[in-house]
């Protein structure tokens, strides 16, 4: 029987088996988010391709063996990268912190697994949390570089400036790279010595190797702050340099886009931001825009451009923003509502607010409030922000010259004429319509 | 910082945050790719053969149960070399087509079915005692799956961009070499003295044959229902 009828059994027995492995084999992967594939000219390079067969590879380890935790954590690293391409911050940090709490319920020591936990806070602007797992982390491994930068950073947001400092030390002494260098350039930046910041800058420039993101990225600090020391030439070179490195690299494009705006080449200006904004998500070229449109009398595009970056940091979505990127973007989006038509003041304040209940010592945030303050003519009450924003020395055009225009309606009209004449010192070319504010209270005098 | 992102600067903070820290990241696709782009020539041919070699011994369990499943039936060389070569020519396609990104079979499915080619030639050993021509035709096909299951182990390194078609066709070279190990081995300590013995087919092929068929079932099995 078995030789008559073993060939229909076996075929049958296989066929049925089959079968069973396609309606019942599931994909392990199904439960680890996978990639996403890149659109535009992001998606041609060889960066990419290499990229994806790593990312792939991974997943087909985690597929074979979903307690192969080293390539979860080989893989967020992955994702954090692939984040910063692409602009894509929502889907790669949930992603990535799904795959974080995989290995941290089995492994809740694994120090990896929360130095990127607390990475990927830091992404998502979730700076006191970020704290706290950092400072997990650093228990467990105190000798490692990599923990005392994301503690510096934690700090840093949190306005806990000292604090930072004392981490960027540690965290230079035990491994002066590319990182570590930027993190010293961001601090004297911020205690606002800018000639340091620029040298410390270049050395993670000359750190890096050229054409990788990271590197290019540094480079763009560069050109930043050239660009707010006045240097718009040094900076063109710098972004022109940026493009050479990395084609199509849409930071350096938006830097250009920049250089004209300054150069008050709005027409020209538009054509880089509109062709940056195609590249890759970025709510700030969408910001931008909205700027350059009215600059070149055209209001309607700019009123629509104001309206989409409120809706892309999710000023629509609930009282506390989580922006498309999946982040506090409390600070950004009280900007937003100051440019929309009408400004929203009264939604403009309440964002500010919640950031700055957030983070109440950080420069950036006290700034932001002030300036939503002054612009609701609220001037006690701003200068006294305002002052706590200038406490670190920035030498930052926009926080000095905002800083004077408050000062002046707050009564205080030699010494906001004296903020106003530095932040034009400082750099001669930084936001039009800032200048074109102040510009009465300099002829006055 | 200079996050300026309402007053035109471009700097966010998001952006400044990854940069400072995912130079980490950046790290393992460099070292997973960069140093296997930069092979030469020799380094290439060396790694990829070697890779191919261990990807069936001693790594390949399932492949090696599948060639002397192969092998148990008529355990001359010819015959069998013939086979290993058909499910060599076969895996090379599947496996060139996925490492060029053509098809990009899911492993979830491709691996349980290797494990049923290995019970369905295993399971004919039992019901024939014949090598029929289908025989090769069915390798062939097997050999068609295996090669996506190649590719998933071979796109954990990638494959040099510089040296892309000669890694691809070393790698086969390779596996081709760990099959014809396996097959060599089986003759010596198998076939070379007993495949001509009346009781081998009862003694040898059928117990065997039963033994990996069951093993291939329970892979099967746990491959579907409990991955990992």
């Amino acid at each position: 029987m078995l030789k008559k009828y073993g060939y229909i059994i076996l075929i049958g027995f296989t066929a049925v088996f089959f079968v069973l492995i396609l309606v019942f084999s599931k994909d392990p992967a199904d439960k680890i988010p996978g990639f996403k594939d890149r659109i535009g000219n992001i998606s041609t390079t060889s960066e990419w391709l290499n990229s994806k067969k790593a990312m792939q590879g991974l997943l087909d380890n985690i597929a074979k063996n979903p307690k192969d935790y080293k390539s979860m954590l080989t893989l967020v690293e992955d994702y954090i990268q692939e984040a910063r391409v692409t602009g894509e911050y929502a889907y790669y940090d949930k992603a990535s912190l799904e795959l974080l709490d995989k290995v941290l319920k089995n492994e809740p020591r694994n120090f990896d697994a929360l130095t990127l936990k607390a990475l990927i806070y830091l992404s998502q602007h979730h700076f006191s949390d970020a704290l706290v797992v950092g400072k997990e982390a650093q228990a467990i491994n105190p000798y490692n570089a990599f923990i005392y930068g994301i503690l510096d950073d934690a700090n840093l947001e949190l306005g806990r400036y000292d604090s930072a400092v004392k981490m960027a030390d540690k965290m230079t002494s035990i491994r002066p790279d590319l990182r570590s260098y930027a993190r010293i350039s961001y601090l004297r930046e911020i205690y606002g010595d800018i000639p340091g910041a620029i040298s410390a800058i270049k050395l993670a420039v000359s750190s890096g190797y050229p054409g990788l993101e990271q590197t290019e990225w540094a480079r763009m600090i560069l050109g930043h702050l050239y660009e707010i020391d006045g240097k718009i030439d040094s900076a063109q070179l710098t972004y022109q340099k940026a493009l050479a490195e990395r084609p199509d690299y849409p930071f350096a494009i938006a830097g250009l886009g920049r250089i004209e705006k300054e150069k008050g080449n709005y027409a020209e200006a538009i054509k880089y931001f509109e062709k940056a904004k195609d590249m890759i998500v970025e709510y700030s070229f969408k910001d931008e825009l909205t700027d350059l449109y009215r600059l070149n009398n055209e209001p309607s595009k700019g009123d629509k451009s104001a309206v989409d970056v409120v809706d892309e940091l999710g000023g629509n979505l609930g009282d506390e923003s989580q922006s498309i990127h999946g982040h506090y973007a409390d600070k950004e989006l009280a900007y937003a509502y100051l440019k929309t038509n009408p400004a929203d003041l009264d939604k403009a304040l309440k964002h500010a607010l919640i950031e700055y209940d957030r983070r109440p010592d950080n420069i950036d945030v006290c700034e932001a409030v002030a300036w939503v303050r002054y612009k609701r003519g609220d001037y006690a009450q701003a200068d006294t922000l305002i002052n706590k924003a200038l406490r670190t020395h920035s030498r930052n055009p926009i926080l000095l010259c905002q800083a004077g225009l408050i000062k002046v309606k707050a009564g205080e009209a030699a010494n906001g004429v004296a903020l106003i004449k530095s932040a034009i010192q400082q750099d001669p070319y930084f936001d039009i319509n800032l200048r074109k504010e102040a510009a009465p209270y300099i002829s006055a005098n | 910082m200079m996050i300026e992102e309402n007053k035109g600067v471009l700097i966010t903070r998001k952006k400044w945050i990854a940069f400072l820290l995912a130079v980490l990241a950046f790290a393992h696709v460099a070292s997973a790719h960069v140093v296997v782009n930069n092979l030469s020539k020799t380094d290439a041919i060396s790694m990829y053969l070697q890779l191919g070699y261990t990807h069936i011994l001693p790594l390949g369990f399932d492949h090696i149960l599948f060639i002397l499943s192969l092998f148990l039936l008529n355990p001359k060389l010819k015959p069998v070399i013939w086979q290993a070569t058909a499910f060599t020519v076969a895996h090379t396609i599947t496996l060139g087509l996925s490492m060029y990104g053509l098809i990009s079979p899911p492993s979830h499915i491709i691996e349980p079915i290797i494990s049923l080619s290995i019970m369905y030639v295993a399971l004919e050993n039992v019901i024939t005692d014949k090598l029929r021509p289908t025989r090769v035709a069915v390798v062939f096909m097997f050999g068609l799956i295996h090669g996506m299951g190649f590719a998933s182990a071979l796109s954990q390194l990638g494959l040099p961009k510089n040296q892309f078609f000669l890694s691809l066709i070393t790698f086969n070279v390779g596996v081709e070499l760990g099959q014809l190990t396996i097959i060599l081995a089986a003759w010596f300590l198998v076939g070379k003295w007993f495949s001509h013995k009346p009781w081998y087919r009862k003694r040898i092929v059928i117990p065997v044959s039963i033994i990996i068929a069951s093993i291939a079932l329970f892979w099967t099995i746990q491959r579907v229902f409990f991955p990992g």
